[in-house]
């Protein structure tokens, strides 16, 4: 079966760990250091699906659009998001004002494309005490079907760093061939 | 005068700390007024040895000295001065004593302080060594603040002049008569006085406090008269003191520097560059090293947007430059070379350049224009390297996107044509759905850009159907065969056109005749391709700008200049982008006339009587058996999408015949499914209710969205019903309010207002009838009304 190619992109507020999670997912890695992305970066991973379902053998070729981060001055370009199959939307754990902005940031790719799926990182958990996350997302909720679901990441740990991407995959691909 | 001075000493202590005292009033006057004669004759002296060095000063003090000890009684003292005068008045108050030892008693340093200042603010004058070295002379003159003061301000230092006998005499008269007729200065309180502000003098903080203005102000007047005195004195420690500062604190140093750093930065830019570009230079070259090795792709990023014109502007140069060396080589060759640039509408310059570059394709490349995901691609057999489609796709729409997000004239609708890399040039071709992007090497004859065009249409024309492009969902399997050699055509052949038009393929020997023949006219010719160069590049400006536009780029137009005539001739489909064309063409050379002879081949009557036949003959294909459609035209692609079932695969003919015999329609698209059309279902609701359920929302609406998203161009109608029982009245405002709250729920999903319409009937759906179960009448449903109005 031909290797299906998708189109996500990372959004969400300077500074939360957008790069740092493709970075973990792709390469592996993790490093302490803040650049801060300027425009776009584009990353690719080919996702096999039988990760999360054993009999089938899809696999997805993952186009990752690293989006430099929004921030006070700057809002992020729609058209970056055109033709994206999914996003994931990035919040750090550690600032309030970024988890505010989740909302916003689903809002905006849901005007742009209402069929797309939707994943909600809440990174840095490994900086946060676990009752506190509790908190967080006892705090939040999403109207929006296309929402996958809320997961608590961590690209330095890297926990739930694979699970967040290949969710996503799986269910882009669920959409196409239901 | 001396009172003001006194008054602020008195008033504050009088009354708390000398209640005692007045009874010891006369015994001690003589003491206090030993004290001030001293003063007065020092103030006398002070004045006249100004112009003398201060060493002197001292023996003066001395016989002052010499004089003030003997009245006082007590003759015990060896110690200095100081002590003794306090001595005299300790058995009294013995509170003071602690304050002598102590380090100045803040709430007597605040309360004392405007008299002292005074004095000290002339003492610095003659040197700081009165204050540090003859501790009786401070003493004195702290003593009453006020006296000092009077002398130093009233006889004008300027003049230098000693005061006159009488004057010294009526001073002492003055104090005198201060002191012993007024019964509310005690003299013990003087002595406390004196011993405090001593103390006080002492004291770093107080002193510090008591210098600075008079310092500050001493500094002021030094600096306006000797200036360069000034800079002299400071000179040799100046870069001490900013390097012990920015030692010890780098920060409150920098925040000082901060403000003033631009601005002397661009003061010196101003007044020498040179020199600062000297100065910064080798640092910019590292800085800019070590952010390349920080964060490569982030500064290819920033300088994007400068590379592309700082090449272009290169190349430009580079071709004006050949093209000179070329004009005075008049060669055969030379001429030669001139005659096939003439009849290649290019300059001679930009020929020999493409005559020394061969022009090769590496790789061709079929992209979908929003996901920047590669539906097709080609490369050359044999490449040491072969180009990372995805990641080369990704960027280059990454780039689009970027591009068209800062072009500043948002009805200038601009697309990015080229990238030149180096030894690369990305030529790309945009369509609608989706663009080629080609990897050449070496210059592009005009003839490739139409090569590319071609294949774009030939493309979107005969595969681009059932939204195969438009919504290509990343399989490569989806994509036919065909389109891979259309492409592979472009890499093997670039040149070759479609037999269109018929291009100077001519056989040699007519050539060379030809050429023969233009080579007797040479002279005349040179004379007019100046103008005609100028014309030629007008014409490149408005194709290059019609083959932009959007609805324009598919289709291949040409232009003429004749005589302040723009002349636009070609085909396109309708006479709206016959139109369309003749706008652009016309905001690129307002001072042409345009003369539109484009063909609107097929010109359909109007997009809307289009629309209308479309619906008339949908409504008639209905009542087929087993046909349950909608269609929808497309004015843009002049296509008509057919959405629902048919049964039979012979209806399937019947319909598509029925559509693409309307004049306009150029295509019948189909999209079938066994589900019922999202604007067929309706929207249910429980009594008196107008709230959708859950399953309606995604089982109906996001269908019905979907739906709505894709034919952009069309309206619907919202109706909202009740069921025949309850209040009238109440049900004829419950009837549109469901079909509006339908509405907000599909703007909520990112449709537009302006293509829902709303209406209520208390009345059931035409096909419910009055014995039919209530709730099928408590509903929502739609019509669909018509294209939106497409402005231009
Ligand atoms: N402890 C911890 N630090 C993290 C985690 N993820 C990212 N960081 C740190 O957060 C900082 C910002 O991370 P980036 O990945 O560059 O953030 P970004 O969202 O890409 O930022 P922009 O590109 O500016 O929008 C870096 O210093 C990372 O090391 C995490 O899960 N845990
Ligand atoms: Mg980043």
């Amino acid at each position: 079966m031909a290797i299906i190619s998708k189109k996500v992109c990372m959004i969400g507020d300077f500074g939360v760990g957008k790069t740092s999670l493709i970075r973990r997912f792709v390469e592996r890695q993790f490093s302490d250091q803040y650049l801060s992305t300027v425009g776009v970066k584009i990353s690719r991973k080919i996702v096999n699906l039988q990760h999360l379902e054993v009999d089938l053998s899809q696999e997805i070729k993952l186009l990752i659009w690293d989006i430099e981060g929004q921030t006070k001055f700057k809002a992020i370009a729609s058209s970056y998001l055109q033709g994206a199959s999914g996003i994931l939307v990035v919040a750090d754990s550690t600032r309030q004002e970024t988890i505010e902005h989740l909302q916003d940031h689903v809002k905006q790719f849901v005007a742009i494309n209402s069929n797309g799926m939707i994943a909600v990182a809440l990174n840095k958990v490994d900086l946060v005490d676990p009752e506190d996350i509790e908190q967080i997302r006892k705090n939040m909720s999403f109207s929006e079907h296309q929402v996958l679901g809320i997961y608590n990441t961590s690209a330095k740990t890297g926990q739930n760093v694979d699970h967040i991407f290949e969710t996503l995959a799986f269910k882009i691909w669920r959409q196409d061939n239901r | 005068m001396p009172l003001p001075q006194e008054n602020p000493v008195s008033s504050s202590h009088q009354d708390s700390e000398s209640p005692s005292n007045p009874t010891v009033d006369s015994p001690q006057t003589p003491e206090s007024l030993e004290g001030l004669f001293s003063l007065l004759d020092d103030l006398d002296l002070m004045e006249k040895p100004a112009p003398v060095s201060p060493p002197p000063t001292p023996k003066p003090p001395q016989k002052n000295r010499t004089k003030a000890p003997p009245p006082p009684k007590n003759s015990l003292s060896s110690s200095k001065q100081k002590t003794k005068t306090r001595k005299i008045i300790s058995p009294l108050p013995p509170p003071d004593q602690p304050k002598t030892n102590g380090r100045g008693n803040t709430e007597d340093s605040t309360s004392v302080s405007p008299a002292p200042k005074t004095p000290l603010e002339s003492a610095p004058s003659p040197e700081g060594q009165p204050l540090s070295e003859g501790r009786g002379n401070t003493e004195d003159s702290t003593s009453v603040s006020a006296a000092p003061k009077t002398p130093l301000e009233s006889a004008p230092s300027p003049e230098g002049q000693p005061l006159s006998e009488e004057a010294v005499e009526q001073l002492r008269a003055l104090f005198l008569d201060l002191l012993l007729g007024d019964n509310n200065y005690p003299a013990n309180e003087l002595e406390a006085k004196v011993a405090q502000l001593e103390q006080e003098l002492h004291s770093p903080n107080t002193l510090n406090r008591l210098l600075s203005p008079g310092f500050l102000q001493l500094f002021a007047s030094q600096v306006n008269q000797a200036p360069q005195e000034v800079v002299q004195a400071l000179f040799p420690i100046i870069d001490l003191v900013i390097g012990a500062k920015s030692h010890q604190d780098t920060q409150a140093m920098s925040k000082a520097l901060a403000s003033a750093i631009p601005g002397a930065f661009s003061k010196q830019l101003g007044d020498a560059p040179d020199e600062i570009i000297q100065a910064i230079a080798p640092a910019m070259g590292r800085a800019i090293k070590e952010q390349i090795r920080l964060e490569k792709d982030a500064m290819v990023d920033a300088l994007y947007p400068v590379i592309g014109n700082t090449v272009s502007k290169y190349m430009e140069e580079v071709v004006s430059q050949i093209n000179q060396r070329v004009e005075s080589a008049f060669s055969l060759q030379g001429i030669y070379r001139k005659i096939r640039a003439k009849m290649q509408g290019v300059s001679d310059a930009e020929l020999i350049l493409s005559e020394s570059l061969p022009f090769t394709v590496q790789a061709v490349f079929l992209i979908h224009k929003t996901s920047g995901l590669v539906i097709a691609e080609v490369q050359q057999e044999g490449n040491d390297t072969t180009l990372e489609a995805d990641m080369l796709a990704g960027m280059l729409t990454a780039i689009r996107s970027f591009a068209s997000e800062c072009t500043v004239h948002p009805e200038n609708t601009s697309e990015l044509t080229e990238i030149d890399y180096e030894n690369f040039k990305i030529i790309l071709e945009v369509a609608g759905y989706c663009y080629i992007a080609a990897v050449t090497q070496g210059d592009p004859p005009p003839a490739f850009h139409t090569k590319l065009q071609q294949t774009l249409s030939a493309i979107i024309l005969n595969y681009g159907y059932g939204n195969l492009i438009e919504e290509f969902n990343g399989n490569p399997d989806s994509i036919p065969r065909a389109v891979y050699d259309l492409l592979k055509a472009i890499l093997n052949s670039p040149l070759e056109l479609e037999p269109e038009k018929p291009t100077s393929s001519k056989p040699r020997g007519v050539l060379i005749i030809f050429l023969l023949l233009l080579l007797l006219i040479s002279v005349p010719l040179s004379l007019y391709r100046a103008r005609q160069h100028k014309i030629q590049q007008q014409i490149t400006t408005v194709l290059n700008a019609l083959s932009t536009t959007p609805e324009l780029a598919l289709y291949r137009l040409d232009a003429t200049i004749e005589k302040n005539q723009l002349i636009l001739t070609g085909k396109l489909p309708n006479s709206y982008l016959q139109e369309k064309a003749a706008v652009v063409a016309g905001s690129i050379v307002p001072d042409l006339q345009i003369d539109n002879q484009i063909l609107a081949v097929q010109v359909p009557p109007d997009p809307t009587h289009i629309e209308a036949e479309v619906r008339r003959h949908t409504s008639v294909l209905n009542r087929i058996g087993g046909v349950y459609i909608i269609a929808v035209y497309d004015p843009i692609d002049n296509k008509v999408s057919v959405e629902g079932s048919i049964r039979q695969a012979s209806a399937e003919n019947i319909v598509t015949e029925a559509f693409i015999q309307i004049p306009g329609v150029t295509q019948v698209i189909f999209r079938l499914s066994d589900r019922l059309l999202p604007v067929k279902e309706r929207i249910y609701f429980d009594p008196n209710a107008t709230n959708i359920s859950q399953n309606d929302r995604d089982n109906k609406l996001i269908p019905l969205v979907d739906f709505l998203q894709r034919y952009p161009y069309i309206k619907i109608r919202l109706i909202g019903h009740t069921d025949a029982s309850g209040d009238e009245q109440y049900n004829r405002t419950l009837a549109p309010r469901r079909a509006e709250v339908v509405k907000d729920a599909l703007i909520a999903q990112g449709i537009q207002a302006e293509r829902l319409e709303t209406k209520g009937d208390i009345g059931s759906p035409p096909d419910v009838a009055a014995t039919d179960p209530f709730w099928k009448s408590r509903c929502v449903r739609f019509e669909l009304i018509g294209l939106i109005e497409t402005n231009e």
